[in-house]
């Protein structure tokens, strides 16, 4: 198996299945512990990056970063080439970790649950052999996603992004930002719609 | 069957960033078991959410992380304490449910309370939501051409339909639909005529029940 050596191109990508979710492919077919220490090296200083955009101090965020990928390499067999790509995969994991981590009362059963639950990780057990054409489906659905995200308005995007880093509700972005609620109600819609009609697009 | 009425944008992005409520983010869950678009447009966010973090400057780890790490996954599974699988059959349906009800995977494996009385011809049931004591979840049922007592709210109820329909002020509410109410709205809710009604609701602040079985109920339903 072939270790990624390097960061893929950034989006929006080509469409085939990244080096990283080749990588978990591996992970989850032969516990590749050189493919682990990849995804880590990538992963990990964005995880922590993320939790502590949400106000979470620098170790604790680590910590959570450490969990997440251990999370990784114990799930990797859950992850599924045709529904998510390993970023998205992996964004839905250190997310539910950080829901948990809100409310500090982690348990693993509860963690388990969540991940289960979770879209991206998936919603049925995933094909063992996951069919080639599905997989480029799902990198092109992911693909469109990613430009209709990088041609947002800026202040559409600048809602989105807070949506997701600041642990907010959508009260308290109209207050920072200055603008009234209904502001920023209708350009999460138009922004969220964008990305709706990069996905018809493609049916 | 395919839902007619779908949460809001900012629900699905709220529920895709993480920072949903615990009750009503399960209802969500309940609605996205049963809508195919709901669940490709969450799926998209999350694609999203996935790009903004591959975008943010990577924080700088430890200089020992990636030994931790590699040390972390030779360590044996911890065994779970409990099958959840086991739970989930057992509390499956340990309460009654009206016919033709297939009770949601997002529900299964939680404790629910027994049925109570709420009001005439209606009845409820708790959800339990461990780890979140102020998460308030139920399951409600209603015969035919029942009124709910008219109520409004401080905060938002979250309710999705699993069998049968509620009309609402001339919208019919049918399986697999979901809508919020927030603090402007007032409900006259009216199970529909041709059956049993089964909902799920989750409520986010104060609920402001009007009248008299509003007032009678209100100390049942919680603060």
């Amino acid at each position: 198996m072939s270790v990624p050596d390097g960061p893929p191109a950034p989006a929006p990508r080509a469409v085939s299945p990244d080096a990283w979710s080749t990588a978990l492919l591996a992970i989850a077919r032969t516990r590749d512990r050189g493919a682990f220490e990849a995804l880590f090296q990538h992963f990990a200083p964005r995880v922590k990056s993320y939790m502590m955009r949400g106000g979470m101090a620098a170790a604790v965020a680590e910590e959570i970063a450490q969990e997440a990928m251990l999370s990784v390499w114990r799930k990797a067999e859950l992850f599924d080439a045709t529904r998510a790509s390993a970023t998205t995969w992996i964004f839905a994991i250190a997310r539910n970790l950080r829901i948990d981590a809100a409310r500090r009362d982690i348990r693993a059963d509860a963690l388990l649950d969540r991940d289960g639950a979770s879209l991206a990780a998936s919603l049925a057990a995933p094909d063992p052999a996951p069919l080639g054409d599905a997989v480029l489906l799902c990198a092109e659905r992911e693909g469109a996603v990613r430009s209709a995200l990088a041609s947002l308005p800026e202040d559409q995007a600048t809602i989105i992004r807070l949506s997701f880093f600041e642990d907010q509700p959508h009260a308290q972005i109209a207050r920072e930002l200055h603008i009234p609620l209904g502001t920023v109600k209708s350009r999460v819609r138009l922004a969220v719609v964008r990305l709706r009609k990069a996905l018809e697009e493609l049916l | 069957m395919t839902p007619c009425h779908h949460p809001g944008e900012d629900i699905l992005l709220a529920h895709a960033a993480g920072t949903l409520g615990a009750g009503p983010s399960l209802v969500l869950a309940v609605h996205l078991e049963g809508c195919g678009s709901c669940r490709a447009l969450v799926g998209a966010l999350e694609v999203a959410g996935g790009t903004l973090m591959e975008q943010l400057p990577p924080a700088s780890l430890s200089s020992l992380a990636l030994a931790r790490a590699m040390a972390a996954i030779e360590r044996p599974l911890p065994v779970p304490g409990g099958a959840p699988v086991e739970l989930g059959n057992a509390a499956a349906l340990p309460i009654g449910m009206p016919e033709g009800v297939i009770l949601p995977m997002a529900l299964r494996g939680r404790r629910l309370g027994r049925w109570r009385w709420l009001a005439p011809g209606m009845r409820w049931s708790r959800v339990d939501m461990p780890g979140y004591p102020h998460a308030r979840v139920m399951l409600m049922r209603g015969g035919a051409g029942t009124l709910l007592p008219a109520h409004g709210h401080r905060g938002s109820e979250f309710t999705q339909v699993l069998l049968g329909a509620v009309h609402d002020d001339g919208v019919r509410y049918g399986a697999g639909d979901m809508f919020v109410a927030d603090d402007a709205t007032n409900h006259h809710l009216r199970v529909g005529g041709d059956g049993e009604c089964l909902c799920i609701a989750a409520i986010e602040g104060r609920m402001r029940m009007n009248g008299l079985i509003g007032r009678l109920v209100q100390p049942l339903v919680g603060p």
